[in-house]
């Protein structure tokens, strides 16, 4: 199938199937409440009876914010560990969706709330081994990454080159990116063909996908780029408007608010799209094997 | 998406730094000018008393990392006190291991190490021997200071000549002197024998501590440099003459007026001169050695010292030497950021644009110790806020008058500047954080550092006691500046740049303390203040004022209740608002808490204490007002973008 056609095909199978979106916005709305309420909390107590509060609305106050920090030290310190700590109920909430999305994107036929749930607890097992399996490959590449940031600084620090340096430090998060890009491919595509094939051995799955992604690594990875570029390009506009809307007086906070989660749908669009193309490339791709098949098989019989 | 512009803009960066033009340097020429004598304007001679003149002749040998030096010191007894002692500093002894009180902050590895290798000595002419003096008892192996003894006492107005042949290899700088790892760029500091300062009847005298700087008298200092002809000199003073031999350029340096001498060497260093005119028509000769790969920042570097020097010559006094240099060091060399007489060092970041304030604020903080420690100089041993808290608070008002506000931000891949806040990071990859112009004031930098270490010691302290390099810091940075915002604010302005003229037109030259300090101020503001010196500078006091409640009573009736939450006691202006109008209410903010009764015509709407933030070391500016009807709106509007921040976050984790 040509890239032209996947993209049609996969961009009408996400506008058919856009009611789930809100599905995960819902999620990850909910996820940053959570986190957020804690810091709404700190701010009413400290600016809703304070004049600094209107201050706050027409400038900055570095000084503020300082302060702030400081009064809240211990609080902040324990902020990381709730973040990670949501972040892990909220990646087992999304493997649900995402087995969800999976299914009916795979049979489009199938695709109201009950063939969404159904397919969400169908395969949340599955994908939570698959999370499990790349997680562990995350930890080994951001290892690599943490350890090449030893190598580059002791290089570099007995070193005059802070060109030398920089280029180092930047092509050390295009590496560590490009890394992500693989193993959010490989993630993905076990988690398509673990649907398609209906399979339950996850980890012989992930081993046919490295060797499926390796093989059409070109095909994929075109149209894993494309869909990045039309992501970036919506961050472009919403950088654009952005900048355009007036950040005084306040109401435009409520413009900009709008904004900010047409932004956040618009991406989960787009990574909603990202697993429809890859259910159609992993369909067409592996086609021909299908193809093959049937045919030996009417031979046996 | 970022990350694409952020490559493109790397690549284009990279192309143009390519394209970086090669110029090519100046002849070495000599600086004539009638209205200076040995580098000091005519007009200003003779306030300095020569105490210690220095002379050097100084081979430098690259080949083997070495200099070979003859120094000639002629100390005065220009007390009323008989000393039969000379005490020196031998700081260059700070890098001979690892048990030196130096070593305690920096690790040295065998090529850190040196130590001053003294041929001979003698006194008079005679040959005479060093008994090193252990000043610290937990250190016995620190040979940073040494005495001589001599044959008679000196009296009053008698002198001494000292002549000491010795060698020094240069080693690997790891803090301040050293050659740079991986370059031929040697700075040469604390590298001469340095007579301690006698005063009261007592040698001052301290060993080398590390992050602390120094103490000496003034005198003339003249240095006869032989360097190989690949290499450019540069050092305190006014470049007198240059003489060619085969094999060498030999350059002979010569100040009045100073009590340090610094120089450096390299064999790859470009050169730029200006000229600074006062406005009574004298000139200043400024040279710029820059390394070949920051000429880019040659305009920058030139501007920030005009506007440093005309902020000091219109508001606090005249710079008096003929010569002031600034070299841009490699970042290697772990010099950067030091200052010496009429000379300091700095060096800046790859990419860095004026709205991050860099290099621009360290060039104003370095050129500030022109003054405050060049000319008025304090021991900095002991009361080190006398220079750096005084060249942080006028650094920050330099950068305030010439760049306005500059630009929060961080940096990605080590060194490129984004606008912008951080608020988590992982392994240099920004997790949580907002990209956006926020501007800030000079001194929060000072409040971030003063909050790390409210109590532990206070100003008034010794330095060198200070249990940590942290309270070190705040002690003798920040909170000072804090303390000059905060007492600019309380005089205003004007009055407080008048303040700070005369104590340096009374003290230049000469060795004030902070107790000097205090006086003049106390001399010179209209309103008492000792209050303020007993809770800023003597303890180290914490501060809160806040309004607990404003409430309506009866009728036209209003109660305001305010109370002090930590122990320093600053007076502090109320303001209470109603729909047209202001009322002024002031609290001297003695007792713990205080309650105004007060009647209006108008709906009462808020209350605020200290509105103009006189007090910077209050602790919590938000409990300073209060509003009589609650507003959600900041609030609400903070929590928004803190929201849509982790709504991001979580897609980045969610997209695994
Ligand atoms: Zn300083």
């Amino acid at each position: 199938m040509p890239v032209k056609e996947i993209f049609v095909l996969a961009t009408r199978n996400v506008y058919r199937n856009m009611k789930f979106v809100i599905l995960f916005w819902g999620i990850n709305a909910a996820g940053a409440l959570i986190l957020s309420l804690p810091i709404y909390y700190i701010l009413s107590d400290n600016l809703n009876y304070s004049m600094l509060g209107q201050k706050l609305l027409n400038e900055y106050d570095f000084s503020w914010l300082i302060q702030l920090k400081f009064l809240y030290e211990k609080n902040i310190g324990q902020f990381p560990y709730l973040l990670y700590g949501l972040t892990g109920i909220y990646l087992l909430v999304q493997n649900f969706l995402v087995g969800g999305l999976l299914a009916v994107f795979h049979n489009p036929q199938k695709n109201h709330m009950v063939d969404f749930f159904y397919g969400g607890v169908k395969y949340w097992l599955r994908f939570t081994r698959v999370l499990l399996i790349i997680l562990l490959m995350f930890f080994l590449v951001f290892e690599l990454y943490g350890y090449l940031g030893d190598l580059i600084n002791a290089y570099y620090s007995g070193v005059e080159n802070e060109l030398g340096d920089f280029l180092t430090r930047s092509f050390r998060y295009v590496l560590l990116i490009f890394f992500i890009g693989v193993l959010t491919i490989i993630s993905d595509y076990t988690k398509v063909s673990l649907v398609i094939n209906d399979n339950t051995e996850v980890f012989k799955e992930l081993l046919q996908i490295l060797k499926f992604t390796s093989v059409n690594f070109y095909k994929i990875f075109t149209v894993f780029f494309i869909v990045a570029l039309i992501g970036a390009a919506g961050v472009v506009v919403y950088n654009l408007l952005g900048f355009i809307i007036p950040s005084k007086p306040y109401y435009y906070l409520i413009l900009l608010f709008v904004l900010r989660q047409m932004l956040i749908i618009f991406r989960l669009l787009i990574k909603m799209l990202f697993y429809s193309t890859e259910i159609l490339l992993y369909k067409d791709l592996t086609a021909q094997v299908v193809k093959v098949k049937p045919e030996e098989k009417e031979v046996e019989v | 998406m970022k990350l694409l512009s952020f490559i493109a803009l790397m690549i284009l960066y990279s192309g143009i730094s390519l394209l970086n033009y090669n110029l090519t340097q100046p002849e070495n020429s000599v600086d004539i000018d009638t209205n200076y004598s040995c580098g000091i304007l005519k007009s200003e001679m003779g306030k300095a008393d020569n105490v210690a003149d220095y002379s050097f002749f100084v081979d430098f040998i690259p080949s083997e990392n070495l200099i070979k030096v003859k120094e000639n010191l002629i100390w005065r007894n220009k007390t009323n006190y008989q000393t039969d002692e000379i005490y020196l500093h031998l700081y260059a002894n700070a890098y001979k291991s690892n048990n030196t009180i130096f070593a305690r902050y920096y690790k040295l590895s065998e090529a850190n190490r040196t130590a001053l290798q003294i041929n001979n000595i003698t006194v008079n002419g005679k040959t005479a021997e060093l008994q090193f003096v252990v000043k610290n008892k937990e250190f016995p192996q620190d040979s940073t200071v040494a005495k001589l003894q001599l044959e008679k006492p000196l009296m009053e107005n008698d002198s001494v000549k000292i002549q000491i042949n010795y060698e020094l290899k240069v080693p690997v700088s790891v803090k301040r002197f050293g050659k740079a790892k991986g370059s031929g760029f040697y700075f040469i500091s604390q590298w001469f024998p340095k007579a301690g300062v006698f005063e009261n009847g007592k040698w001052i005298c301290e060993p080398y501590y590390p992050y602390l700087n120094f103490y000496a008298d003034f005198g003339k200092y003249e240095a006869v440099i032989a360097a190989p002809k690949n290499f450019k000199v540069a050092a305190t003073g006014i470049l007198e003459k240059v003489t060619f031999t085969d094999t060498a350029n030999v350059f002979k340096f010569v100040q009045n007026g100073v009590h340090d001498f610094a120089w450096v060497a390299s064999d790859n260093l470009l050169q730029r001169k200006k000229q600074y005119e006062r406005k009574d028509g004298t000139k200043i000769t400024l040279n710029f050695y820059l390394q070949p790969n920051r000429l880019k920042y040659f305009e920058r570097y030139a501007s920030a010292v005009e506007n440093s020097l005309s902020f000091f010559e219109k508001n606090i006094g005249i710079y008096p030497y003929q010569t002031l240099s600034l070299i841009d060091v490699p970042k290697t060399s772990a010099s950067g950021g030091m200052e010496y007489p009429t000379l300091f060092t700095v060096s800046a970041e790859l990419i860095s644009p004026v709205e991050t304030h860099q290099p621009e604020k360290l060039v104003a903080h370095e050129f500030s110790h022109q003054y405050f420690q060049g000319v008025l100089a304090n021991n900095e041993v002991y009361e080190a806020w006398l220079d750096e808290g005084f060249a942080s608070y006028t650094a920050s008002k330099i950068m305030e008058k010439f760049y306005g506000k500059g630009l929060l931000h961080f940096k990605l891949a080590g060194y490129f500047p984004v606008y912008g806040i951080n608020f988590l990071s992982y392994n240099d990859i920004p997790v949580i954080y907002s990209i956006e112009k926020i501007p800030y004031h000079e001194y929060d930098r000072s409040l971030e550092s003063y909050y790390k270490n409210l109590t532990l010691g206070s100003i008034a302290d010794t330095s060198y006691k200070l249990p940590n390099r942290r309270s070190y810091v705040v002690n003798a940075y920040s909170k000072p500046e804090l303390m000059l915002h905060t007492l600019e604010r309380i005089l205003g302005e004007e009055k407080f740049f008048g303040i700070l003229q005369k104590y340096y037109s009374t003290y230049k030259f000469k060795h004030p303390q902070g107790s000097d300090f205090i006086n003049v101020i106390k001399n010179n503001a209209d309103v008492n203040l000792d209050w303020f010196f007993e809770n800023v500078y003597k303890k180290s006091s914490v501060f809160n004022y806040k309004v607990r409640s404003l409430k309506k009573l009866k009728g036209k009736e209003y109660q305001l209740f305010v109370e002090r939450t930590g122990e320093g006691i600053f007076p502090v202006d109320i303001f209470i608002y109603s729909k047209s109008d202001t009322l002024h209410k002031f609290w001297d903010g003695k007792s713990r808490w205080k309650i105004f009764r007060f009647t209006s015509d108008e709906k009462i709407t808020g209350a605020e204490l200290d509105p103009f933030r006189k007090n910077l070391f209050d602790l919590n500016f938000a409990d300073n007002s209060i509003l009589t009807e609650p507003s959600y709106s900041a609030s609400l509007a903070l929590s928004a973008n803190w929201f849509f921040w982790l709504q991001n976050a979580l897609m980045i984790f969610g997209s695994i």
